[in-house]
Parts: C-alpha cells; sequence; structure tokens
C-alpha cells in the first residue's frame, strides 16, 4: 500500500514475530504488524539508549567523599532544541505509515461480499442474505476453560469465502459491543443505534477466533465466536446446507430445538424450570398456564401469547422479569411455529407431534 | 476518622512549636485552615483510598490465576474492576499527589503562610470525604459494575433495575469529587498567581510549581465538563431524557466524546504533578542544578493545553469518522515530545552531577524507567492501525498503569519519602525504604511487562473468563501484583515506623535549595518565623553539609 514502507528490512531483523502476533490471515495484518515492529525498535533504540545514559551516569557521578565539584551547564539551547525537533521526523513516519494503513482498513471496498453482523448480551448473531441463514450461539454455561475445543464447542461461526472481500454491517441490539478478531489485526465497535461496518480480506483457509473488545456485561468474556474461512468451493457448500433449515430439520421440535440454541434463547430461558440470573422465565413449566402480567390481566400461555411475546417482547411482560426481551430475534412464521412446537412439545412430551 | 486518630497519637515534645503541635483535639484538625493540616489530612485518606484500590485489585488479579472461575463470581469480578479503577482514579491519583503533597508544600515552596483560600481548601477536602462516601455506598449496594467509564448505553439502561442507586451514587460521587479538584485548583492557580514573594518570578519558581500550576489549569478547565456530563447519565437514567441512549434518541458515541474530553486531560492531572515531583528527586539528589528548566516548565503547560486536542485516540474504533481518527492521531503525535523533552532533561540533569542514592532517587530512577516505557508504548497506541489491533485489550491495560503506577504511583512514594522528614519531622529507616523501591519496581514489571505479549496476542481487557494459552502471562502478571503490593506494603510500614521510632529530622536532610527546606521540619504554623530569602531554586553551591545536624545549611 505504502511505498515508503520498510517492511521487507523489517522482516530481516529477527524479531519472532509469532512470539508477539496471533498468525497473520488477512491482507492487510502484514501492515499493522510492520508498523508494530518499526515502532517496536525505534522504541527500543530510545530506551536502551536512555537506560544506558541514566546507568552509566549513575555509576560515574555517584557521589564520593573529597570528589571536587565539576563544572556543568544548566541549559544548551541547541542540544535541547535538537532533541525536540529531530525524533519529531520519527513521530511524522509513525503517523504517517499509521494513517495510510487505516484509510485501506477503514475504506469499504466497492464490491464485496456482505454479511450482518449483530451483537447482543452476550452473543453474535451472523446473518447472511437477510436472514437466509443466521448462526448464532455463544460459549456454553458448562464450559471447561481449560479446554479450548469445549469453550468453542458452541460458537456462532461466521463462514467466509478466502481471498474474497467481505463486509460485515454491524448494529448492536442493546449496549456497545465490539467486533475483534486478532489473526485479521481487525477491530470495530459494535453500536446500538447506528450501523458500523468492518472489511478484511482473509487470505488463508483456517478457523481464527473472534472475540468481543467492548465491555458489555456479565458474559462479556463468553461472547466468543470464530471465523472459519474455507474455499469457495466448501464455502458454497456450506451455504447450500445451512440455507435450507427445513431440509437440515425436517423435523419441527428439531428445527425449533435449533432456533432456541442458534437465536439467543438460551441466554435467558432454561429448558428445565429453573430461572437463569437476570434473565426470562423457562420454557418449561408455563405452557398452558396463567402467567402474571405487569400491570394487565393475566394471560394464558398459548401459542398466540408465545408468538406476541417473539414479536413484540415488550406488550406482556410476566411479571417479576426484567424489559430485557428484544425484539426481531425470530421474525419468519415458519421459524415461529417451529419455535412454538418445540416449547409446547417440551412441556407435553408425550403427545405426538404431528408436522406442522 | 483514622486521620485525626493516627497524626494525633504523635506529639514529639519537640521545644518550638509546630503545626502538629500548635493545637490539640479532633476539631483542632477538623476545622482546621492550615494547608499543611489538610495536605496531611489529604494524604492519610488518599492513602487509605489507595489501599483499598489496591485491595480490588489483588482480588482481581488473584481470579484471573486460572482462566475459569477462582475465587469470585462473573458478577463480582465485574465490580471489583469497577471499583479499582474508579477508587483508584478520582479518589487516589487525580487527588493523590496534587491535593496531599501539592497542599503542604505549595506555599511553604512560596514562602508563604497559607493558600490563597484557606476555607475553600477545607471544603475541597470535604468534597472529597462526601464524594468517598457516595462511592463507598456504590460499593455496599453492591451493583457497581459498568467499569470507571461508565459508558452509555450500558451505564444507563434499565437492565436491571436495582442498579439504579449504586450508578447514581457513583457518578454523584464523581460530581462531588469534581469540586474537590476544582476547588483545590482554583485556589493554587491563584496562589500562584498572587502570593509569589518578592524576588520570584515565574521563571524562579521550583518546577514541582509549575507542574502544580499546570494541572490546576487542568482541574479548573476539564472537570466542569465531566460534572455535566454524569448529570446527564443520572438525568437519563432518571428520567428517560435521550441523550446517550438510541432507545430513546440518543448517541451512545456523543458520551465517549463528553467522557474523554475530561478523562484524558485527567490523564495529565495524574502526570504532571508526578512529572513535577522528579524534577525535584533528580535536581536535588543530583546536588546539581536541573538542567534546561525552562523546557522543562514550557513542556508542562504544552502537554496541558495538548492534552485537551486529543481525546479522540481513545475512540479509534468508536465508530467515530475516519478523519477524526487520523486528526487525532496527528494532535496526539505532537504531545510525545514535550514528555521526550523531560525525559532528556532530567538525564542531562544527571551528567557531571554527584548523586547520592537515597530511596526517594531510586523512585525517581524507577520512574525514568517505568515512564519511558509508558511513554513509547503509547506511540503504538497513537499509530492509527497498530492501535486497531490493540485497542481495548491488555496492550492498554499495560500502557496506562506504566503511565499512571509506574509513573503517577512510583513519583508519590518517591516524593513522600523525599518531602517525609519536613511533613512529619522525623527521618524514616533508608534500608526499608529501598527495599520498598526495590519491590515496586521488580512486582510492577512483573506485572504489567506480560500484558504487553498478552495485548499484542490478542487478549482482550475486562475479561473474566480467558483461553488457556494466555494462562501463563496471568500468572506472572498475579505474582508479579503481589510483589508490588508487598512493596507498597513495605513501603507505609517504614513510613508510619518513623512516626514512632524516627530520627528527628534536620531542616535540610538531602540538601535542597528550594524554600520548603529553609523552614523547620515540621514547619510551624506560619511555617517560616521571618520571611525567608529567595535565591535561584536549584542553585545547591550555596549548600554545605553540617556533621553536627546532620543536615544541610546555607552558606550565603
Amino acid at each position: 500500500m505504502t511505498n515508503l514502507s520498510l517492511s521487507p528490512i523489517l522482516a530481516a531483523l529477527p524479531w519472532e514475530a509469532d512470539y508477539w502476533f496471533p498468525p497473520q490471515r488477512s491482507t492487510y495484518a502484514h501492515e499493522v504488524d510492520w508498523v508494530y515492529f518499526f515502532i517496536g525498535w525505534v522504541s527500543i533504540f530510545f530506551f536502551v539508549v536512555i537506560m544506558a545514559a541514566m546507568a552509566y551516569f549513575c555509576v560515574k557521578y555517584r557521589r564520593r567523599p573529597g570528589q571536587p565539584k565539576l563544572k556543568y551547564p544548566t541549559h544548551h539551547s541547541g542540544l535541547e532544541i535538537a532533541w525536540s525537533i529531530l525524533p519529531s521526523f520519527l513521530l511524522v513516519y509513525m503517523f504517517y505509515a499509521g494513517f495510510i494503513s487505516f484509510m485501506d482498513m477503514r475504506s469499504m471496498p466497492d464490491e464485496a461480499y456482505n454479511i450482518v453482523v449483530n451483537g447482543q448480551k452476550w452473543f453474535w448473531q451472523f446473518s447472511y442474505d437477510n436472514g437466509k441463514i443466521i448462526e448464532s450461539g455463544s460459549v456454553a454455561n458448562d464450559a471447561n476453560w481449560n479446554d479450548k475445543k469445549s469453550i468453542f464447542a458452541k460458537v456462532p461461526r461466521l463462514h467466509v469465502p478466502v481471498n474474497t472481500d467481505i463486509v460485515l454491517t454491524m448494529n448492536a441490539k442493546d449496549v456497545l459491543h465490539s467486533f475483534f478478531i486478532p489473526a485479521f489485526r481487525t477491530k470495530q465497535d459494535v453500536v446500538p443505534g447506528r450501523y458500523t461496518k468492518l472489511w478484511f480480506n482473509a487470505n488463508e483457509v483456517g478457523v481464527y477466533d473472534v472475540f468481543c473488545a467492548e465491555y458489555c456485561g456479565d458474559k462479556h468474556s463468553e461472547m466468543l465466536a470464530e471465523v472459519v474461512v474455507e474455499t469457495q468451493e466448501d464455502f458454497d457448500k456450506w451455504y447450500a446446507v445451512a440455507s435450507d433449515l427445513e431440509q437440515r430439520f425436517p423435523d419441527p421440535v428439531k428445527r425449533g430445538e435449533y432456533l432456541y440454541s442458534s437465536r439467543g434463547c438460551t441466554q435467558c430461558h432454561s429448558l428445565d424450570g429453573s430461572t437463569k440470573p437476570n434473565g426470562g422465565p423457562s420454557f418449561l413449566g408455563w405452557w398452558g398456564k396463567e402467567v402474571p402480567v405487569d400491570g394487565q390481566a393475566p394471560v394464558k400461555m398459548d401459542e398466540n401469547y408465545v408468538r406476541e411475546s417473539i414479536l413484540n417482547p415488550m406488550a406482556k411482560v410476566h411479571t417479576g422479569f426484567g424489559k430485557i426481551m428484544p425484539a426481531g430475534l425470530i421474525t419468519k412464521d415458519k421459524e415461529i411455529d417451529a419455535l412454538i412446537t418445540f416449547i409446547r412439545n417440551l412441556n407435553q412430551p408425550s403427545k405426538t407431534e404431528t408436522k406442522k | 476518622m483514622a486521620t485525626v486518630d493516627t497524626t494525633t497519637t504523635y506529639s514529639p515534645d519537640s521545644k518550638p512549636v509546630n503545626y502538629l503541635t500548635q493545637s490539640h483535639g479532633f476539631l483542632s484538625w477538623a476545622m482546621t485552615l492550615d494547608h499543611k493540616r489538610i495536605g496531611v489530612m489529604y494524604l492519610v485518606a488518599t492513602s487509605v483510598a489507595f489501599l483499598l484500590g489496591g485491595t480490588f485489585a489483588i482480588l482481581l488479579r488473584t481470579e484471573l490465576w486460572a482462566p475459569g472461575h477462582t475465587i469470585v463470581s462473573h458478577d463480582t469480578y465485574n465490580q471489583l474492576f469497577t471499583l479499582h479503577g474508579a477508587v483508584m482514579v478520582f479518589l487516589f491519583i487525580i487527588p493523590g499527589i496534587p491535593a496531599a503533597l501539592g497542599n503542604f508544600m505549595l506555599p511553604i515552596m512560596l514562602g508563604a503562610k497559607d493558600v490563597a483560600f484557606p476555607r475553600l481548601n477545607l471544603a475541597s477536602f470535604y468534597f472529597w470525604c462526601v464524594g468517598a462516601l457516595f462511592f463507598l455506598s456504590a460499593l455496599l449496594l453492591t451493583g457497581l459494575d459498568t467499569g470507571w467509564t461508565f459508558y452509555t448505553p450500558y451505564s444507563t439502561t434499565e437492565y436491571n433495575t436495582s442498579k439504579d442507586e449504586a450508578i447514581i451514587a457513583a457518578t454523584m460521587g464523581v460530581f462531588v469529587l469534581g469540586f474537590s479538584s476544582i476547588f483545590t485548583g482554583l485556589n493554587f492557580l491563584v496562589t500562584i498567581h498572587t502570593m509569589r514573594p518578592p524576588g520570584m518570578g515565574w521563571f524562579h519558581m521550583p518546577l514541582f510549581l509549575w507542574a502544580t500550576y499546570s494541572t490546576a489549569l487542568i482541574q479548573v478547565l476539564a472537570t466542569p465538563v465531566l460534572a455535566i456530563t454524569v448529570l446527564l447519565i443520572i438525568v437519563e437514567r432518571l428520567m428517560g431524557i435521550g441523550i446517550f441512549n438510541p432507545v430513546y434518541g440518543g448517541d451512545p458515541v456523543l458520551y465517549q466524546h463528553f467522557f474523554w474530553f475530561y478523562s484524558h486531560p485527567a490523564v495529565y492531572i495524574m502526570i504532571l504533578p508526578a512529572f513535577g515531583v522528579i524534577s525535584e528527586l533528580i535536581s536535588v539528589n543530583c546536588h546539581r542544578h536541573i538542567f534546561g528548566y525552562r523546557f522543562i516548565a514550557y513542556s508542562s503547560v504544552a502537554i496541558a493545553l495538548l492534552g485537551f486536542l486529543v481525546w479522540g485516540h481513545h475512540m479509534f474504533t468508536s465508530g467515530q469518522s475516519k478523519i477524526a481518527s487520523v486528526v487525532f492521531s496527528a494532535i496526539t503525535f505532537s504531545i510525545a515530545i514535550p514528555s521526550a523533552v523531560k525525559i532528556f532533561n532530567w538525564l542531562a540533569t544527571m551528567y557531571k552531577a554527584s548523586i547520592s542514592f537515597n530511596a526517594p532517587f531510586l523512585y525517581a530512577l524507577s520512574f525514568m524507567f517505568l515512564f519511558t516505557i509508558g511513554g513509547l508504548t503509547g506511540l503504538f497506541l497513537s499509530t492509527l492501525n497498530t492501535d486497531v489491533h490493540l485497542h481495548d485489550t491488555y496492550f492498554v491495560v499495560a500502557h496506562f498503569h506504566y503511565v499512571m503506577v509506574g509513573g503517577s504511583l512510583t513519583a508519590f512514594f518517591g516524593g513522600l519519602f523525599h518531602w517525609w522528614p519536613k511533613i512529619s519531622g522525623k527521618m524514616y529507616s533508608e534500608f526499608p525504604a529501598k527495599v520498598s523501591a526495590f519491590l515496586v519496581f521488580i512486582g510492577f514489571n512483573l506485572t504489567f511487562f506480560p500484558q504487553f505479549v498478552m495485548g499484542t496476542r490478542g487478549m482482550p481487557r475486562r475479561y473474566y473468563n480467558y483461553l488457556p494459552e494466555f494462562q501463563s502471562f496471568h500468572q506472572w502478571s498475579t505474582i508479579g501484583a503481589y510483589v508490588l503490593g508487598l512493596g507498597a506494603i513495605v513501603a507505609f510500614a517504614t513510613l508510619v515506623h518513623s512516626m514512632f521510632r524516627g530520627k528527628k529530622a534536620p531542616t535540610n536532610p538531602w540538601g535542597g535549595a528550594s524554600l520548603e527546606w529553609q523552614c523547620p521540619s515540621p514547619p510551624p504554623l506560619e511555617n517560616f518565623h521571618e520571611a525567608p530569602t529567595v535565591g535561584d531554586c536549584y542553585d545547591y553551591d550555596r549548600l554545605r553539609y553540617d556533621e553536627k545536624t546532620e543536615g544541610y545549611v546555607m552558606t550565603k
């Protein structure tokens, strides 16, 4: 990108780049790395010079008995002006190098593959082609934090084709989040009430960690995801399967269960009758019963109540629970039907479900 | 009031009456207008806040020993880091050097009897206490988990209504503490403008006063913005008026602009007085005129002014416009110059010097080491593209701790040991004081250096759980925190011990040439029995060591 790049020189220096950084897996990652190492070397140079001088003076000019007073200058304008101005050339260069690469990272490519990203407490949701595929999830509550496999078992996966410009259009449903992919060296805050964008072009097939980098509450550290970079062929195959929910899960109960675990319901609603902290009512136990409602007459929990609560969560809030459920988690009729089937089946498992 | 107890138990039977023995009893302290007693009360109060904030830090680091749950829950962890940040920033670092050491030293360095507005000074202390009470109530209500930055809309959403009180208490605390800060700043500005003695022009002042002056400028100009911002949070939270929360039509990024417009200059409120302390420590212990006085003085003012123009560098990834980010990045680099100038000048002061290695000087050396790293790592964060990767990771955590702890806290300890003979009238024991400087230095580096690596590798900050690959770094960091904590305890224990067992301090134990070394230790109520003669406050050739008093005396 920049003509003044010191990248080749720095690459020859004996830095253990792998020690400091995660792997370099986007087209602009190396820009970030060489600027980092450039600043690193300049810093090390100045630090060593300053510390060496300090140590030398400490030894040489330590107080000794009978030592005669040395004559010394109390100021030297030339020297002081020099050490104020000369380093600023380096600073200007640092600014310039960072600026060029930043403009590249922050200018969206004209033609790119678009994916919508939603952040909310505490999971990411990736939506392809207006919701044709929605991937979401988060770290399981019983994950073993000493085992990376277990941590990432249930996180959502952002499938993208390799060597392709990808633009993420991002929005938050509740509070600030930040989409951070260390292997791509990029990060963008995800803000409620506005869209922010992030682009990358992954240059190697693989699976890379995604973190939420803006503090968002209790499970901020569980708001993880993965980017799955795959060949165009593999991506197309994945897309074909993932986009057809009814084909993937012919049984509406299974489909409902998938929706339950992938659309974020699991964050607040348990399946065993217990109440999650700061969560909502369990899916088990209320079906067919009268539900007390804030400021209104009680309502029976049936298909209509569940449907209304999904589409307009604030209409009838179950007494004793916070007004915390976001709207728009599931909007398609077929999917709502499948989730209702799942909830009903959970409460009345003896009855045989018939296909809708 | 621990303030009164600890200090009244100490009453030396020295013949000349000093500010400590002038009067007795609770009210003589609680209602005092003496800047020295107010300074001591601030010192005790901010030290208690430091120990409290430090305890939170130790608990945090212990939790992070293992990747998953270790000792506390998610929620408790979030409250701990919130309170650690809020207590350390608002109750300790901001008032630490200016209000405690500054209050005590500023009038004496000017040869004055007191600050310009003694009553405002006392009011400032009581505002601090009220602010601290609000903070403590937030702690007892156990719910404040917004981080010390109170980012919206997290801090203004009703997702858990029981937290209203905690957030209102904490933000009211910030509001009241803001007044405390403004009062102190205003007082110092007026005092320096109007009460310099005959013969002391602006460029004859000790550099600590230039630093305090620059700090006061920021306190008076920036703090009102923070006060208004936290009031807006309360208004939004209580009345649902849309300012920052998009649900009511507000904009969360606006909050970040408001917040950093204060909080970035506030970083310089924390570090500028530390620069002032270090200029004194280095020059006095080198027994050599400070090198490049004017450059150091101007650089303080330059930092104070430029500090107002760089707040957007906290927001490169926030969603602010790219052009804004570019401009903020450019201005941020300019602030590196005056900071570097200071380091170079201190270094040049050591050239051809005659260096005494006492504990304050060791703290000053430690400051030079740590602040240089803190300053240089700032370059990675002011550069746009590297900041995109490093923002909100442990790299940032390490960077600002190198500046605030490696810088301000180290300078606070150094200054405290340096001026302790003047404040308490007692000499501390040199050996444990040096041990404390060593432990703080080692512990600090062990805690925060691994965090640079962790951050570069992508470990985000404010994480309760973390990936197993980061564990060894976290464990080094935790061990370091314990060593650092031990160092701080040794430092305080050394000082407390000296109050009971310390030798009586001479007027001028280190050979300083500024006016505070011409009044008795501890000073009498009116500071000077007769008006001191003002000379070059960095001319050490006028001093001679006197074996009998084990201190320095003026020869001409």
